[in-house]
């Protein structure tokens, strides 16, 4: 009887988070005027997604959305929301409805959302955005955006290609070394052949004024044919130079290898916090390696492109990098030459959702909501459910026991 | 390694030092069964008695470089090869010696970020920018020449194997049985005890030449220094004995060995000119007095049965006999020189030396040709070895060598010393040590003489028939390759694989450990290969150089006493006159399209065995460094063939003591007059 009862208060328990596993639409007492618009977004894994085969969402945060506001007693609508309507939602508080077109240049509607169920980066130049915000708009009686409080700490770092700088250059110029015809900036990086010495430096071979000196080479232009020639869909042109050194003349005299410029292109997702710091890094780089910097549309064309070879580092916030490089190694059968030892240690990205304050009173309800959530440990269970197999870090763990907030009863025995 | 004591490398230089020092004391030591031709003087006779010492050095150098390479061996393979031979006691025990704490063992996660994977933010402690770019900065650059300094023998293991060889420390049962044989066989090469043996039986076979005593009128005493109450105790002797012994004429003539010898040497009446070194042997003139004092008080007996009369004449032999060695040593030792050309102070003196001209005259007979053999071998040896390491060191500081190893190793930029060591271990390894092979398997195969009188050495530049040639040529190839490769693959391993106590030679097994013997055989076998036809070579030289000379002497001694001599001697003598500079230019010549021919190709050998592993193409560098091989080989090949030519023509091989033999056969000729 005993452990009847004990299951019986278990999933009363769990009731909540199993509504929410469901999509439901409640339609239940409105005592507002409209539903809540929650804006979900479909694309970043562990955090929020949608799953293609069942068309629902999953994820940590929503997880956490859903349950505050069910306990915030809002029915609410739900709209995707990808990375470009995201952007435009951040920078212009609103977006438009048709995801392929452009915020400006928009025909469709433009909408907007009372809450943001993605993993934003709170930063100063966010809120700031924000308060011009609200003073801008003149028309369509648009709302200020507040975040709410801080609901995790992420890491700011990369993922790296499995195999030395070396294997990744010659595995790029395999192609590369055939283009510097289309693109005669490469030829420095490239195509850059040893000159047979003459007689005369033949003999004087060991004086070391000969040897060869390393190519002082202009990054910017090259990065930019570097970057153009593998997303060229210009046709190879044939290839009718043996470019390795034929047996005679016998070398008699040690010569240093010709210096191979090195270089990597990191890739970052546009428009996320990282990606100017990943290119000031670029910019600050030794000038014994050339740094080029991409962004990229998506993590899943960035992932496409790490796990090809085509970029070297994959910048960004490392648990959406590694759910990323998981569904592509899952999706497809390729492995993906991944090393993530130096994404231990990271900058900082506190997570946090966006409320919008139309909806007079909700953002007080919303935090309200999150912080009994901390409070009585369910966003606790919710983290252990989405990262089971991964500890919190120190910094994450003392966060979720800091917005564990006193519940201020007199009598919390009671 | 050095754990505070004494450095490795210190230790091992004091170590060979050792050995060194204790090899002259240890190769003294008697090696040889005693033969009872020995037995009664064998307490006072060490080897170096029994042969000059020029005769010896040789000898003494195989023995003690034998050593050296053994001790090395020993201690760079200590933890393999001692506890085979049953030395466990000598290692520090292999493992570890404390157990480590447990802190130390377990690299417990100074932070939550470097072993657990963790979700969230961890910090970096430095700026973004600056941790990110900070892995782009080169990585140390990676030297394939050696930092370690050490040597990585343990200073007890090397210390304590020098003590154990030179028999300080309690022996090792099978090193001592090596040294033995090393002893006997250098023993064997300087012709210890043999010759000593041979000469006083050519000695005791010339004896009549000492004969005084005549039944007749005439009285040559005087003329062996013999006073007149000695001849008469000869003459007494023989009546007395006539009665007894049948073999009476040999008695008498061992007693006057007897006489002759003691008169002239313990009693110090012939003037000699080696006086000094002639102490050396006190000990045995002493005990050959005692006896012979014994021998005359026992013959003034006037009651002798038969029994004594034959027991008295075996002693006499015995003691004739030993008479004979003692004088045989005189003239090794150049106590006593014959041939001085210094006028003697008295008539008398001057007839008792020819007499003794005359009677060690059965030595020199001979003696020439085993002479310059030993003096050919000598020099072929010595002067290769010198050219080689002089060649070699040359190489190794200046550019080509310079070139070369840089260019194998892909640096820019390499030490001189460091050059210096790894070119000379390697030269002396092959070139060196192939060369010492081949010589001493001539020497000892050219003094030691068949069942059918022939020698055992076939020549080599005239030989007699291909079956008795080639299997000889071919032998001698194979075992100068076949050593100097084995010396090489133990250095090679010892110096990459054998170093550090967690290197990868301990934790082989034996499957790999034969592969990787094998891959080196077959990278290193090539550069034998050239040192060993070289080895050869020099052989050949050798062998026309010989014949020239020995048979330009035997003609010339023919003609002297008037035998025809046979038109191979003739045209040999001819030959051997007419040699030129020229002629060792031929020599160069052959020496050079030896090693042009077999250098390149033994280079492409290499290089397969080096791509076997990971199969490439013959490529610019390989051309280059074959090129430095071949320079390198035919040079060398040029300067040892024209520098053994010239020296084994030039150094006056029989020209010289061709003049003093004329000048000692007419003063014989006289003295008979």
């Amino acid at each position: 009887m005993k452990a009847i009862a004990q299951v019986a208060l278990l999933s009363l328990i769990c009731m909540p988070a199993l509504a929410a596993g469901q999509d439901t639409q409640p339609e239940t007492v409105v005592n507002e005027d409209r539903n809540v618009i929650m804006g979900a977004r479909t694309d970043v894994p562990p955090f929020i997604w949608r799953d293609k085969k069942s068309q629902k969402y999953r994820g940590f945060f929503w997880d956490i959305c859903v349950e505050a506001l069910v306990r915030s007693d809002r029915p609410f609508d739900t709209v995707p929301i990808s990375a470009g309507q995201r952007s435009d939602l951040l920078s212009k508080g609103s977006y438009c409805t048709n995801e392929d077109e452009n915020y400006d240049s928009c025909t469709a509607e433009i909408g907007t959302v009372d809450l943001l169920c993605d993993p934003t980066t709170v930063n100063l130049k966010r809120m700031q955005t924000f308060t011009e915000i609200d003073v801008d708009q003149t028309d369509e009686g648009l709302h200020r955006f507040v975040f709410s409080p801080i609901l995790y700490l992420a890491n700011g770092s990369y993922f790296q290609l499995g195999y030395p700088r070396r294997v990744y250059r010659e595995k790029l110029a395999k192609e590369l070394e055939r283009r510097c015809v289309q693109f005669p900036e490469l030829d420095p990086v490239f195509c850059d052949k040893r000159k047979n010495p003459t007689g005369l430096e033949w003999l004087r071979r060991p004086d070391k004024s000969l040897f060869g000196k390393k190519p002082s080479i202009n990054w910017k232009t090259a990065c930019d044919a570097i970057l153009s020639a593998m997303t060229t869909d210009l046709a190879l042109p044939d290839s009718t130079e043996d470019m390795k050194r034929k047996v005679w003349p016998p070398q008699i005299w040690p010569e240093p290898d010709p210096v191979e410029p090195e270089f990597e292109i990191w890739g970052y997702l546009d428009g996320s916090t990282i990606g100017p710091s990943v290119v000031k890094a670029a910019e600050l780089a030794p000038s014994s390696v050339g740094i080029c910097t991409k962004a990229f549309k998506s993590h899943t064309l960035a992932t496409e492109a790490f796990c090809n070879g085509e970029i070297y580092r994959y910048f960004g916030d490392v648990d959406l990098v590694r759910a990323a490089i998981d569904a592509y190694r899952d999706n497809t059968d390729n492995d993906c030459p991944a090393d993530e030892t130096r994404s231990s240690r990271g900058t900082y990205e506190p997570y946090a959702l966006v409320l919008s304050n139309e909806n007079s009173g909700f953002p007080e309800d919303f935090t309200l909501a999150l912080y009994s959530m901390f409070t009585d440990g369910t966003i606790a269970q919710m983290f252990n459910g989405r990262f089971g197999e991964r500890r919190q870090s120190q910094y994450l763990e003392t966060l979720f026991r800091i917005n564990s907030i006193p519940t201020g009863d007199v009598n919390p025995e009671e | 390694m050095s754990t505070g004591g004494m450095h490795d490398i210190v230790a091992l230089i004091f170590g060979v030092g050792i050995i060194i020092a204790f090899s002259h004391e240890r190769f003294n030591r008697i090696s040889y069964e005693t033969g009872k031709r020995l037995d009664r003087l064998v307490l006072f006779l060490t080897p170096d008695k029994l042969r000059a010492r020029r005769q010896v050095t040789y000898a003494y150098f195989i023995y003690t470089l034998s050593l050296i390479i053994l001790y090395l061996i020993l201690c760079a393979y200590a933890e393999v090869l001692l506890p085979l031979i049953g030395g466990q006691s000598l290692l520090p025990e292999i493992g570890a010696s404390t157990l480590p704490t447990e802190a130390s063992t377990s690299t417990a996660p100074l932070s939550d970020a470097s072993s657990e994977p963790t979700t969230g933010f961890a910090p970096m402690g430095t700026s973004a920018v600056e941790f990110w770019i900070e892995s782009l900065k080169p990585a140390v650059s990676s030297e394939p020449a050696d930092t370690n300094s050490g040597i990585n023998i343990a200073p007890e293991v090397s210390m304590g194997l020098a003590l154990i060889m030179v028999g300080l420390a309690p022996s090792i049962k099978s090193l001592v049985r090596v040294d033995e044989w090393l002893r006997m066989f250098a023993h064997r090469v300087a012709g210890i005890p043999t010759w000593v043996i041979d000469t006083s039986d050519a000695l005791r076979s010339n004896a009549k030449v000492l004969r005084f005593f005549t039944d007749g009128e005439k009285d040559f005493s005087s003329e062996y220094l013999i006073s007149e109450p000695e001849r008469k105790r000869v003459m007494d002797l023989h009546v007395k004995a006539k009665p007894f012994l049948g073999n009476l004429d040999d008695f008498i003539l061992n007693v006057e060995v007897i006489l002759v010898a003691s008169a002239w040497f313990l009693d110090e009446k012939l003037r000699i000119t080696g006086a000094g070194d002639k102490n050396r042997f006190e000990e045995i003139e002493n005990e050959l007095r005692r006896r012979k004092n014994e021998l005359f008080s026992a013959a003034n007996n006037p009651d002798l049965t038969y029994e004594d009369w034959d027991a008295m004449a075996t002693a006499a032999d015995e003691l004739a006999s030993d008479f004979c060695v003692l004088i045989a040593l005189y003239d090794e030792q150049d106590v006593i020189q014959p041939y001085d050309q210094r006028p003697a102070p008295t008539e008398s003196q001057r007839r008792a030396r020819a007499r003794l001209r005359q009677f060690v005259d059965v030595l020199y007979k001979n003696k020439t040709e085993p002479l310059m053999q030993r003096r050919g071998n000598n020099l072929a040896l010595f002067w290769t070895l010198a050219i080689v390491l002089i060649w070699t060191i040359a190489w190794a500081v200046l550019w080509p060598g310079r070139a070369e190893f840089n260019l194998t190793w892909g640096l820019l930029n390499s030490d001189t010393y460091l050059r210096i060591r790894l070119y000379s271990v390697n030269a002396f390894n092959t070139y060196c040590i192939a060369t010492i092979v081949a010589i001493t398997i001539r020497w000892v195969r050219m003094t030691s003489v068949a069942e059918d009188g022939q020698r055992k050495w076939e020549n080599m530049r005239y030989p007699n028939h291909w079956t008795r040639w080639l299997p000889q040529a071919l032998s001698l190839f194979l075992i100068a390759f076949l050593v100097s490769t084995a010396l090489n693959i133990a250095v090679q391993i010892w110096l990459t694989e054998t170093r550090t106590t967690e290197a990868e030679a301990w934790r082989m097994t034996f499957e790999e450990f034969m592969t990787s013997i094998r891959w080196r055989f077959e990278y290193m076998g090539p550069i034998s290969f050239r040192a060993a036809c070289l080895a050869v070579l020099v052989i050949v030289l050798l062998d026309a150089r010989q014949r020239l000379w020995t048979d330009a002497g035997r003609c010339e001694q023919r003609q002297r006493k008037g035998h025809p001599s046979s038109d191979r001697l003739k045209s040999n003598d001819k030959t051997w006159r007419e040699l030129s500079f020229k002629d060792s230019l031929i020599w160069v010549a052959i020496g050079v399209l030896m090693m042009l021919i077999i250098t390149p190709v033994m280079r492409y050998l290499s290089f397969l065995a080096a791509s076997q592993d990971y199969p490439r193409p013959f490529d610019h560098i390989d051309a280059g460094l074959m090129i430095w091989a071949t320079l390198y080989t035919v040079i060398l090949a040029a300067l040892v063939m024209f520098c053994l030519s010239e020296v084994l023509t030039r150094r006056a091989f029989y020209r010289a003591p061709k003049e003093t033999a004329d000048g000692m056969s007419s003063d014989v000729v006289g003295a008979e007059k």
